[in-house]
């Protein structure tokens, strides 16, 4: 292995080998919450600090079957972002219900890099493994609270749908790779070439269909979202935040690896698919948050709405012409979107977490009462990311929304449509929004409200959400060329 | 000291403002307003050293254009954060920072016993940033984010007092009504982009015209566009059918009334059509819309204004109703006019809402005309400068809303919409009606005050009457100085550059005014029937004529009777009377059952069913949630044939 | 020769179905997650037949059977650790019990 190939996967051994670090000093200091946190955090600033020093020049690694490209860069970024807010906003949640802190940051860092391993795979066998290592350890997340019902409830629903899909998924692989003779991305692509429409033979329809499938599971796209609400309800508040950014953003990558460079010849057959997911996605998700009163679960119904904008973006890729500039954008889109929604969303879980700092606070919207007054700080933080995930300008969600949708126009035919249907449910979907800064701003708080917690790393990991969100909204410039950068490197 | 930085300041002053008060203002106690208000007082004399240089011609004709920073840099998709001071932008500036900073002024007497003034002040504060950016923006994307963050503001400020039930629904009303104008203006913009590939208003409406008389763009498309977008201006400025927001929204304090829902946000539909008039002016259809929606709200809100109660929803309905005249005066190509009217009736509806304000502290929070009267002997000040304020909202020469108003009626009439020029005549003698109707209840008549208030009544703290009196100096004297002469004062000089390119696409000759012709006569019509109004309402609600020193009594009898198909009318009123009588029949009985028709209407169907999207989007949403049963089978069942299905659809697709 | 690929490949289909409706039909938490096995194993048989019968994907074909049944493996672990996890709060192994949160 040269330098540059060492280089390449350095981001990836980090994150293992921090991962595996924290099992061990664990084993030296048993309990040591705080040391434990401490090493989690610098390790993850080291590690972003590693991605910036190995860049993205796409140099292949394994015979070409991991790339670290602009692409793979610029995901790693995201991800580790997810693990460093993720990580320091959920110790408030664990300590005072006595669940250990170690093995939540250790599982969390190793599906952490499942999801690093999708974002540079190039082979359909390594993709099939990073998304098993991105959400095993999601499973166990999922139960964390392993003496809490609706933890393990949602556990065991999110597991065997979970696997359910990935045998599907795994299926249409296999199809896949039988059809086309090789699991490398580049040379399933040039295999494709010339077969799309009425040449592409049934087998390959088949598979087309389950692997579609499998993703839109992944996703939590409608109509194969059920997973998500019980999952993210029941689940402890910092991995219900994870589950909500990690395992999305981790899928829509896998997307990006197999559909727009694998399969992106047969665009033509696909794109049928992702608008009407596109669509029914982001009705369904607003419709059902709207009635909603727990906060958890609105965020999940919600986050499934996010999952329709998103698709607005591939839609538009996949129903522009290729080269276009439309079809770059909606990638461009795609990537601003999942930068966007990680900060926005994992902010707005940050505070649900704050609320929760002792046992015993419920999740429902009526926690919020009276917020902007009892935490002022608190209640314009929460406002703000509200407004970003309604997409109030000048926040980063507007931008987001505004990037695809923009998009999507651009691509023109039915995608237009797609547009109009973005726009309607954007303004469907303040209302849920809003419906928590009511609670907050125009109701009283009960007598017996809790104080929020204040910790350092949760202050930290507010100030962070809060700072992308409004620098992703004001200016967006920050981040664009590394999103853009990202795209070409997608496109041929 | 270069302009670029004075504009960024005039945005800059507020924001921080905001800020400042967010942070410390609960600590600040009843001190809330020390950062807030000197930040918006600087802002008017920064702004105003803005507004002379462009007035005197300082930045040229097309005005002042400088980019802060690139706001997004994406290939394409490129915005910048650019701004623009012309003629028209510096006239709205003067608008929107004089009656905000008086507004602010008088808000610190007015919620000096308010727990939440804190809060008050900083959103007041976050209001005048995004109004100042709105008007200042330089792009449509700039504009949309100014524009949703005035609807936001709007939207907190109307629900500021949240403990009545009443408040938190009219704040939701107006923001569903303002979500479903938005939907079609974020298409417009959308599909202006598409169009022509650029955000920024100059280019963007050059391509389009270009575009259009190049063939490369069709017409009907440009009706679209200007259609969508109008759609927000509707949703802004609640114009017919969505102005069921406004009335209500008079649930927030009365300063923001005066501030956002009189004098400025509303105006913010009104101001961008105006400054996309190259685009709307392309299209002669979707012009008629403009006027035909416009002319409909205003003698719609008039009608509905003349039997309402409550001080503040009068003064709701008349906004409603100028702000219909201004999109009728926009439709028939208007331009100038339909600016000087936004100008003067800011001024003059912020002075008499804050005058209503007034009134309502005087009389402890009480907002029934029914119980107040004989008001103007407590409150001499408050009653003068409302007085005022009537009477140029009657359109009463020589007064500010008279020049406007009578340009508007002169405009329609000459460029040929009769139609129009009709219906704008009614609202203008129905307006006069109301206006002194509101004035008769009010100050003069019998006081209805609940004894047990009655003693305590008295004029309202000097910082509530200082606005008041400078409010009323524009209302009086706006219209002699800008103007004068007709057709040719201050106001045409100022603003008729920026609307050349429309009046050539319209085919529109700026002809001499003839005082002794056409001109003097429709000035003399519309005096007339607004006379005519007024001298009705006095006859009916009484009067104190202030040189006479003597009263016209009221009579409420009479107004009861009527009303009321009392068999007794006949006897007390045929001998002398009886001209009133007509007059009152024609006015108020028939008037009255017109009028409670349209309010029925109004409610029962329009209201109704922008309540029953929400409902009809609740119940879906209700449905649809049963499908989360919390089996596992039940879910795998569903993947299952989703799958199937999905299989199914591509190998039709593949086979196609 | 292709002729009896797909009828390997009709065999694999089969086998995936009839674990599919053993996953819709089964209560009991252990039954569904015998069923992804053996959809798992659906899969493997396709692969290696694939493997069989195409040359060239002969050497892919071994590989990637193996990996897939790492995957099972580690699979039936996280699941087997859940089921006893839930087992403990519900004493129940019906999957159709668990339905405390819905809607």
């Amino acid at each position: 292995m040269t330098v540059a190939e060492l280089l390449a996967i350095a981001p990836l051994v980090f994150v293992i080998g921090l991962a595996i670090a924290l099992v061990v000093v664990d084993m030296i200091r048993p309990h040591d919450d705080r040391l434990i946190g401490i090493v989690a955090v610098v390790g993850l600033v080291v590690g972003l600090e590693v991605v910036l020093l190995a860049n993205g020049d796409g140099t292949g690694v394994f015979g070409g079957a991991y790339v670290r490209d602009r692409l793979t860069f610029f995901l790693d970024l995201v991800f580790l972002a997810i693990a460093l807010l993720t990580i320091l906003f959920a110790p408030d949640y664990l300590r005072p219900r006595g669940l250990p802190m170690a093995e939540f940051a250790a599982t969390l860092l190793f599906a952490i890099s499942g999801a690093m391993l999708i974002g540079g795979a190039r082979d359909l066998l390594v993709l099939f493994l990073g998304l098993e290592l991105l959400v095993l350890p999601g499973y166990m997340l999922a139960g964390y609270a392993k003496r809490d019902g609706l933890s393990t409830e949602g556990a065991i629903k999110y597991f065997l749908l979970g696997s359910f899909s990935s045998a599907i998924f795994l299926f249409g692989l296999a199809f896949t790779w039988g059809y086309t003779g090789s699991t490398r991305v580049a040379d399933v692509a040039v295999a494709l070439q010339g077969v799309t429409g009425p040449g592409l033979s049934a087998g390959l329809a088949i598979g087309l269909a389950l692997l579609t499938s499998g993703v839109a599971f992944k996703i939590a796209a409608v109509p194969f979202h059920y997973w998500t609400p019980d999952a993210y309800q029941g689940s402890p508040t910092p991995v219900t935040g994870y589950l909500s950014v990690g395992p999305k953003v981790a899928a829509f990558a896998l997307i990006l690896r197999l559909f727009v460079e694998a399969l992106a010849p047969l665009k033509a057959d696909w794109v049928d698919a992702i608008v009407i997911l596109a669509a029914i996605t982001m009705t369904l998700g607003n419709l059902v948050a709207l009635t909603q009163d727990n906060i958890k679960r609105m965020l999940a119904y919600s986050s499934i709405a996010h999952t329709g904008y998103m698709l607005v973006g591939l839609a538009a890729f996949a129903g522009a012409p290729a080269g276009s500039p439309a079809a770059q954008a909606g990638l461009e889109g795609l990537l601003f979107y999942a930068a966007a929604y990680t900060f926005m969303n994992l902010g707005a879980f940050a505070v649900v977490t704050a609320l929760q700092g002792r046992t015993g606070v419920t999740s429902q919207i009526a926690t919020f009462a009276g917020l902007g007054r009892r935490a002022p700080l608190a209640g314009v933080l929460m406002t703000l990311f509200l407004l970003s995930l309604t997409g109030i300008p000048p926040t980063a969600g507007f931008f987001a929304k505004a990037y695809v949708i923009l998009a999507a126009v651009q691509a023109g035919g039915w995608v237009s449509v797609l547009a109009v249907v973005a726009v309607l449910n954007a303004a469907a979907a303040a209302f849920y929004y809003l419906r928590v800064v009511v609670w907050m701003y125009m109701r009283e708080a009960p007598d017996d409200a809790q104080p929020l917690t204040d910790s350092w790393p949760m202050k930290a990991g507010l100030a962070a959400a809060a700072l992308g969100t409004v620098l992703f909204g004001l200016v967006p410039g920050v981040i664009i060329p590394t999103a853009q950068a990202a795209a070409q490197a997608l496109l041929p | 000291m270069p302009m670029e930085l004075l504009v960024t300041l005039v945005l800059a002053l507020p924001i921080a403002g905001f800020g400042l008060t967010a942070l410390v203002g609960r600590r600040l106690g009843t001190r809330a307003w020390i950062v807030a208000v000197p930040a918006i007082v600087v802002t008017w004399a920064i702004a105003m050293v803005v507004v002379w240089t462009a007035l005197s011609g300082g930045f040229g004709t097309d005005g002042l254009h400088f980019t802060l920073y690139q706001w997004v840099p994406a290939g394409d998709f490129t915005i910048e954060a650019n701004f623009a001071v012309d003629n028209l932008t510096a006239v709205l500036l003067i608008v929107v920072t004089t009656v905000g900073m008086l507004v602010h002024v008088y808000s610190i007497g007015y919620m000096a016993h308010d727990p939440g003034r804190w809060r008050f002040f900083a959103y007041l504060n976050l209001f005048m940033f995004s109004m100042l950016l709105l008007v200042l923006a330089g792009n449509f994307m700039l504009l949309f984010a100014a524009w949703e963050l005035v609807g936001l503001c709007s939207y907190l400020l109307i629900g500021f007092w949240y403990p009545r039930p009443s408040a938190a629904i009219a704040a939701k009303k107006a923001f569903l009504a303002n979500r479903v104008g938005d939907v079609g203006f974020a298409l417009g913009i959308f599909a202006v982009w598409t169009t022509v590939g650029t955000l920024n208003f100059t280019d963007a409406f050059e391509r389009l015209s270009e575009g259009l008389a190049g063939g490369q763009i069709e017409a009907w498309a440009i009706t679209g566009i200007a259609l969508l977008l109008f759609c927000g201006a509707v949703g802004k400025s609640a114009q017919f059918p969505l102005h069921v927001w406004l009335p209500d929204a008079m649930e927030g304090p009365t300063p923001v009334s005066a501030l956002i829902h009189a004098a400025t946000m509303v105006n913010a539909g009104v101001y961008f059509v105006a400054r996309a008039n190259p685009l709307f002016s392309l299209s002669p259809e979707a012009m008629f819309v403009v006027a035909a929606i416009g002319i409909f709200t205003a003698i719609l809100a008039a009608s509905i204004a003349l039997t309402q109660n409550d001080i503040k929803r009068v003064l709701a309905y008349s906004t409603l109703s100028q702000l219909g005249y201004m999109f009728a005066s926009l439709g028939v190509g208007a331009y100038v006019a339909a600016i000087f009217h936004m100008t003067a009736q800011g001024f003059t509806k912020g002075l008499l809402f804050l005058g209503s304000g007034s009134v309502i502290h005087g009389v402890h929070e009480e907002q029934d005309m029914n119980r107040m009267g004989g008001l103007w002997r407590r409150m001499p000040i408050t009653h003068a400068t409302m007085l005022v304020g009537s009477l140029s909202m009657a359109g009463i020469p020589p007064l500010a809303a008279f020049f406007s108003k009578d340009e508007i009626l002169g405009e329609a009439f000459k460029n040929g919409f009769l139609w129009v020029w009709l219906v704008g005549i009614v609202v203008a003698a129905l307006t006069a009606f109301y206006m002194f109707r509101l004035m008769g209840k009010t100050f003069y008549g019998p006081s209805h005050v609940d004894p047990a208030v009655e003693p305590h009544v008295r004029e309202s703290p000097r910082s509530m009457t200082v606005p008041l009196i400078l409010l009323a100096i524009p209302a009086a004297l706006l219209g002699l100085v800008l103007g004068l002469p007709f057709g040719a004062g201050l106001i045409g000089q100022w603003l008729e550059p920026i609307f050349e390119e429309a009046q050539l696409n319209l085919g529109l000759h700026h002809e001499p005014v003839q005082i002794l012709g056409v001109d003097g006569v429709l000035i003399l019509v519309s005096v007339a029937v607004a006379t005519a109004g007024l001298a009705v309402a006095i006859r009916l609600f009484g009067f104190h004529w202030p040189l006479r020193g003597d009263d016209t009594e009221a009579q409420p009898e009479r107004v009861a009777a009527l009303t009321a198909r009392a068999p007794r009318l006949y006897r007390a009123s045929f001998r002398k009377w009886w001209f009133d009588e007509l007059n009152d029949l024609l006015f108020v009985r028939l008037g009255g059952r017109v009028a409670h028709f349209i309010w029925w209407f109004d409610r029962a169907i329009v209201d109704g069913t922008v309540n029953g999207i929400g409902d009809v989007v609740q119940g879906a949403g209700r449905d649809l949630r049963r499908i989360q049963t919390g089996r596992v089978q039940n879910y795998a069942l569903g993947i299952a044939i989703a799958l199937i299905v999905m299989a199914g659809g591509f190998l039709i697709v593949t086979a196609r | 020769m292709s002729q009896s690929l797909d009828s390997y490949l009709a065999l694999s289909a089969l086998l995936f179905a009839v674990g599919t409706f053993g996953f819709l039909a089964r209560r009991n938490a252990i039954a569904m997650l015998m069923s992804i096995e053996l959809m798992l194993n659906a899969v493997n048989l396709a692969i290696v037949a694939f493997g069989a019968f195409v040359p060239s994907l002969r050497g892919d074909a071994s590989v990637i059977a193996l990996v897939v049944m790492a995957v099972a493996a580690a699979e039936a672990t996280v699941g087997l650790a859940i089921v006893i996890a839930i087992y403990r709060n519900r004493r129940t192994p019906l999957v159709d019990e668990y339905t405390q949160m819905r809607e």
